[in-house]
């Protein structure tokens, strides 16, 4: 994401450097962990995936992605991003069972990333190879246990009440010799398969959402305990979603051209959550520093600060809690701080303004405007972001 | 006298809350228990028709899975019963396994 981003930069300065507003088009096609859209009332096991900004989910995924950047252009690439833990859970399926998954802390916080360069021919053009390491990932829901705390009480009070419920339908169709008669079965496995469906797909929720012919063994205070649980959960996961997040990319571009090193960056990023209301409120800081090799007369390496503050709001959201617009507003200080051009300024401040649309379930419309607080100028930039998770079999 | 293991093993992460199993003879409840996670189980003494239900969370994960498989050496399954092993990649699942012993 660091070069997609600074490849924007870089393409601004050589395409777009008129005052106004001008459009750079861009695709690129994201696999991004996604969980199911319900109503929050059918809802109550949700995950924080569940709840991630569009912000949040581009600094660090869990999954692959593959995309292609600039198809129609000259430097047309071919990205590839995986995290550790799922490479190495396909070499060993038993590192998913709970008690491994839980000590593959820096796996399941490393990912890293390769991006094959193609010319317009679609020759090999160079290979940019790099990592990101989520250094403190508060976020992480896959293993978040409310074991033996209030919450759990709650609902393991009402699992027993679900399974007690159970028990007592079945027996109440049972003949005399203890075996469900034939007459009845097909209503026993109907009303099961229905209770396995709204567990499956809605989790342990109300009453009202089991069958009727079961529904009256159920426990009159189950729909309580579950209502109280569910408050309990919903907070937790809300203190979860605005946990920090530090994350170090580092990544390098090697050119075929020069058979060598070409740019290497590295970047920082911190998320925090703010507490609000609404809690979907977001600060964000970013700093990156680039190595680049740049041939004007002879080979010059070229080092460049980069830095950037701001908050993310999401401004509208579904109802099952999931942002469908986002805005961000930040500055941006940007400073060469060797091998400056002749007539370039060192030190650029910009005001920047992110707006994010939702367009599908897994599909972004990310608007970026820039403004040059020196020379008052505009750049105006439209990407699409598409997630490969809409192809995934959801749960 | 019988017995039976039953084992649970999750997958994908943790599950959010405690896991809860009930072993019934008629309504009577022999054993209830919560779990944090993936377990074993021995069920001993046995005599008699029994209901053992195991239901949870699945972690909340895109690779969540729970699998629920009960050793039937000694015991005799009702036709009732969920599959042996069971296999719940949903949001949470209630198994329920009906056997003589």
């Amino acid at each position: 994401m660091t070069n997609k981003y600074m490849g924007r930069v870089i393409a601004a300065a050589g395409l777009v450097m008129l005052p106004g507003f001008t459009m750079l088009a861009q695709v690129s096609l994201k696999n991004i962990a996604s969980a199911d859209a319900k109503k929050q009332s059918e809802n109550n096991v949700r995950t924080v995936n569940d709840l991630k900004t569009g912000n949040w989910q581009n600094v660090i995924s869990s999954f692959l992605q593959l995309s292609f950047t600039d198809l129609a252009g000259d430097n047309k690439a071919l990205n590839f991003k995986a995290g550790l833990f799922a490479l190495k859970a396909k070499a060993d399926s038993n590192l998913l069972l709970d008690h491994n998954y839980v000590r593959q802390k820096f796996s399941r916080n490393f990912q890293f990333d390769f991006s094959l360069k193609l010319d317009t021919g679609y020759h090999f053009k160079g290979l940019q190879a790099g990592f990101t390491w989520a250094i403190i990932n508060k976020r992480d829901s896959t293993v978040i246990s409310f074991a033996n705390t209030a919450l759990d009480n709650y609902y393991s009070a009402a699992q027993e009440a679900l399974q007690i419920a159970a028990v007592r339908f079945r027996n109440s169709l049972l003949d005399a010799g203890g075996a469900i008669p034939a007459a009845k079965q097909g209503l026993f496995n109907e009303v099961k398969a229905k209770i396995n469906k709204v567990l499956d797909e809605k989790g342990f929720v109300a009453k009202a959402s089991y069958p009727a012919e079961f529904q009256p063994f159920l426990d009159d205070s189950f729909n309580k305990k579950l209502e109280i649980a569910d408050s309990l959960f919903a907070g937790e996961l809300a203190k979860v979603r605005i946990a920090p997040l530090l994350t170090l990319s580092v990544n390098s571009t090697f050119q075929n051209k020069d058979r060598a090193f070409s740019n290497g960056a590295a970047r920082v990023v911190y998320l925090q959550g703010i507490k609000t209301k609404r809690s979907k409120t977001e600060l964000d800081i970013r700093s990156s520093l680039t190595i680049k090799d740049t041939l004007v007369v002879t080979t010059q390496r070229r080092s460049n600060f980069n830095t950037s503050a701001g908050i993310n709001f999401a401004l509208l959201e579904s109802g099952t809690g999931k942002s469908i617009v986002e805005f961000k507003p930040y500055f941006e200080y940007n400073s060469i701080l060797s091998k400056l051009y002749s007539g370039e300024k060192k030190d650029v401040f910009m005001a920047i303004a992110d707006l994010r649309i939702r367009v599908f379930e897994n599909f972004w419309l990310p608007f970026t405007l820039k403004y040059d607080l020196d020379k008052g100028r505009f750049f105006g930039f439209l990407d699409i972001e598409f997630n490969f998770g809409a192809f995934k079999k959801q749960k | 006298m019988a017995k039976t293991v039953l084992k649970v093993r999750v997958f994908g992460g943790t599950p959010p809350f405690s896991l809860k199993v009930m072993l019934f003879k008629g309504e009577e409840v022999i054993k209830n228990l919560g779990k944090p996670g993936s377990f074993d189980l021995t069920l001993d003494d046995l005599s008699g028709n029994y209901s053992l239900l195991v239901s949870g969370p699945n972690p909340l994960s895109a690779d969540k899975k729970t699998v629920i498989s009960l050793e039937t050496y000694e015991i005799k399954l009702s036709p009732d019963s969920d599959p042996n092993p069971a296999t719940r990649t949903g949001k949470a699942y209630l198994v329920q396994y009906f056997f003589t012993a």
